[in-house]
């Protein structure tokens, strides 16, 4: 595992991973319209991401020149920020924004509350009725595929297997539930990934999770993939190479999500 | 046309399941197998004969996976498995091999114009001692392979990423294109003196591909390239092997290998694996202490002898050939007449399809589908193969099935073939 990835993984899969949570929770999107906030996350040799609260909506973004921002909190290594989101409270250097910090340091923000929320619910085993494991399981995935992107666009075993997808759209869908999409792109020899929480127009390959239970079943690694796949549980079709490649990132997200 | 059901094969899953990862793991599985959709595609056989197979449900299929290829003259071929049995009347696997296995050995050696056979039982075992070969033999490390190759499932023919390879497993592997001179010129200009050996199909027949065959004066200049640098030239012939030439696909691409493996169309489905070579490597193979608990059984041999005898008697492979090629320019230019553009590519004996209508192959896997729902059995990501058992009958009985599938492939989808 490296800890450059696992930083990646750390601010778009596991603080990324609060969009979701306000989009789909009611409760969550009302904490989060208590902030409206700009917070710039710059990682010496890492992520340099912005997490935005706005209207009760939240965004992880990769921060591009002009953005506007609240505060810039400095991390001098990957390691040190993985450190502050495993709330291991290491330091950060804000450079703007000191009249802010309490976004991060006050236990009672918006930030704070939020994501100790979610983890407790993604983590839940036992649930209170079905709504609460629907949530569950779909922060879940979405973290499960926000994380296979970094992956695979940072790690370097993971970057070898993204460089063998073909370019294009790779759908993912829990029937009924959500679809989402891998954007796949290449350019002078290098290829991206990009998760785009939205079904895609023309997929050139797809995923289909047969129901909420499957993928929780293999979210929790209760029921195997291969298991799935030939009993009709997952259905795969398209350009197959795309999704066996995929697969092998897919492989990898349990060693950084843990 | 009867649509296939497939209830006790389902009922068979549901057991497998249990006991067995996947329930059916690798090729012949749903998932390996791109049995898409699944619901589409039987998953247990109960009889075979010929070209043809019925599975548990009592469907009946034309075969034109063969079993991967080792279905070479026709599933329970009477010689084959009269030799088999005679063979089995006397001894099979027993602490001394007997004397089949130099039977079969001359055969090969003098059939394949090696000096030497070693037998095994998969066509894996036979690419992995190829390489223990080349490097033994030259001293050096690095491997070159052919990008979209396969020669089996152990780490070291195996992509870093490949779950249970370690990365360190690939370190000394190097990757050129089919067909690519230039490229791998450079790969050894920039290894030199550090390459043990090439390893390559004799064309490009990967997965999920158009195969590639080799353009004019590719092989006679790889081979120069090898022996002006001291590089063991490889020939993977697990899949192509007598289907192409019964002396070898070398010798049908009119150079020739230093190591040659054969497997799948070597005894009708008994389980032997080949390795022949060269004078100048024979000191090296018997160096290196390589067995395997079946590996002399004599059972396997008496029907390889067998199988490759009939094979010869009936100029096999110009049967392949005249059959591959009436099929394929068959189902292209019923595919064209109903406005659908079907591509085949490779060698007619082992004929590779697709349909070129989309780029993400849905309407091929569509189609592949309704065949396999008919009763034809084709694959959406593989290359198929001929046997002698084939002939004009099976073609026309054949297209007639895929022309009903292509029909219900195309209503549909009628945003992509609007009516005429
Ligand atoms: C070209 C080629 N090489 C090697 C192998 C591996 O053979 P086996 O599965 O018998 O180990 C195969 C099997 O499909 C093959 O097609």
């Amino acid at each position: 595992m490296s800890t450059r990835t696992k930083a990646f993984v750390n601010f778009y899969a596991a603080i990324g991973t609060l969009q979701t949570y306000a989009a789909l929770d009611d409760n969550a999107k009302a904490l989060a319209a208590k902030q409206d906030i700009a917070v710039r996350f710059k990682v010496k040799d890492g992520p340099d991401g912005v997490l935005v609260f706005k209207g009760g909506a939240v965004k992880a973004l990769p921060y591009s020149e002009g953005t506007k921002t609240n505060i810039v909190l400095n991390c001098s290594s990957n390691e040190k920020f993985n450190d502050l989101v495993d709330g291991k409270g290491a330091a950060v250097i804000p450079s703007k924004g000191f009249f802010k910090l309490g976004f991060m340091l006050n236990k009672q923000s918006a930030f704070n509350v939020l994501t100790a929320e979610m983890a407790a619910l993604m983590r839940k085993k036992e649930f209170a009725d079905d709504k609460e494991m629907r949530l569950s399981t779909l922060l879940a995935f979405n973290a499960m595929i926000a994380a296979l992107v970094q992956i695979g666009n940072v790690d370097d075993i993971g970057r070898m297997s993204a460089a063998r997808i073909a370019a294009g759209d790779i759908g993912i869908e829990i029937t009924g539930e959500c679809a989402c999409t891998i954007r796949v792109t290449k350019q002078d020899g290098d290829t991206k990934l990009e998760y785009i929480a939205e079904k895609s127009p023309s997929p050139r390959a797809q995923m289909i999770f047969d129901s909420i239970g499957t993928a929780k079943g293999v979210i929790d690694g209760k029921l195997d993939a291969m298991y799935c796949i030939s009993t009709g549980k997952i259905a795969m079709l398209g350009f197959i190479p795309m999704l066996d490649n995929l697969n092998k990132i897919l492989n990898l997200v349990p060693k950084y999500l843990a | 046309m009867k649509i296939n059901k497939y209830d006790n094969s389902r009922k068979l899953m549901e057991r497998a399941i249990k006991v067995i990862p996947s329930g059916v793991y690798g090729h012949l599985g749903p998932a390996e197998g791109c049995m898409i959709p699944v619901a589409a595609f039987p998953n247990f056989a109960a009889r075979a004969e010929g070209t043809y197979f019925w599975d548990v449900d009592g469907n009946k299929y034309i075969d034109y996976m063969c079993a991967y290829g080792p279905n070479v003259l026709g599933y329970n071929d009477p010689d084959v498995d009269a030799a088999a049995r005679e063979q089995l009347s006397k001894m099979n696997c027993v602490t001394l091999p007997g004397e089949a296995m130099i039977d079969f050995a001359e055969l090969l050696t003098n059939l394949t114009k090696k000096d030497w056979t070693f037998f095994c039982k998969n066509g894996g075992d036979v690419t992995l001692y190829s390489s223990m070969i080349a490097r033994y033999y030259t001293g050096k490390k690095k491997m070159i392979f052919v990008n979209g190759y396969y020669h089996g499932v152990a780490p070291w023919s195996q992509k870093a990423d490949h779950p249970g390879t370690l990365y360190d497993d690939c370190k000394n592997s190097l990757y050129v294109e089919f067909n690519d001179l230039e490229g791998l010129k450079k790969i050894i200009a920039e290894n030199k003196d550090d390459i043990a050996g090439l390893i390559s199909t004799p064309y490009m027949h990967g997965n999920f591909q158009d195969n590639i065959t080799p353009a004019e004066g590719y092989w006679p200049a790889v081979r120069k390239l090898c022996t002006e640098n001291g590089i063991v030239l490889i020939i993977d012939d697990i899949r192509c092997g007598f289907r192409l030439d019964l002396s070898g696909s070398d010798h049908y691409y009119g150079f020739e290998a230093d190591l040659i493996c054969f497997c799948k169309a070597l005894a009708n489905g008994y389980n032997v694996s080949a390795l022949c070579g060269k004078e100048f490597l024979r000191g090296a193979a018997g160096s290196i202490m390589y067995t395997g608990s079946y590996w002399m059984s004599a059972e396997p041999f008496a029907a390889g002898i067998a199988c490759i005898k009939k094979l010869v008697a009936n100029d096999a492979c110009a049967h392949f050939k005249r059959i591959g090629t009436m099929l394929c320019d068959g189902l292209v230019k019923m595919a064209k007449k109903k406005g659908v553009n079907l591509k085949a590519s490779g060698e007619p004996a082992m004929f590779y399809l697709t349909l070129k209508d989309d780029d993400s192959e849905y309407l091929h896997q569509q189609w592949v589908a309704e065949c396999v729902k008919r009763g034809l059995w084709l694959t959406n990501h593989h290359n198929h193969f001929i046997n002698l058992a084939m002939n004009e009958d099976t073609v026309k009985e054949t297209l007639e099935i895929a022309a009903e599938a292509m029909d219900a492939m195309i209503a549909n989808n009628p945003q992509v073939y609007k009516k005429k």
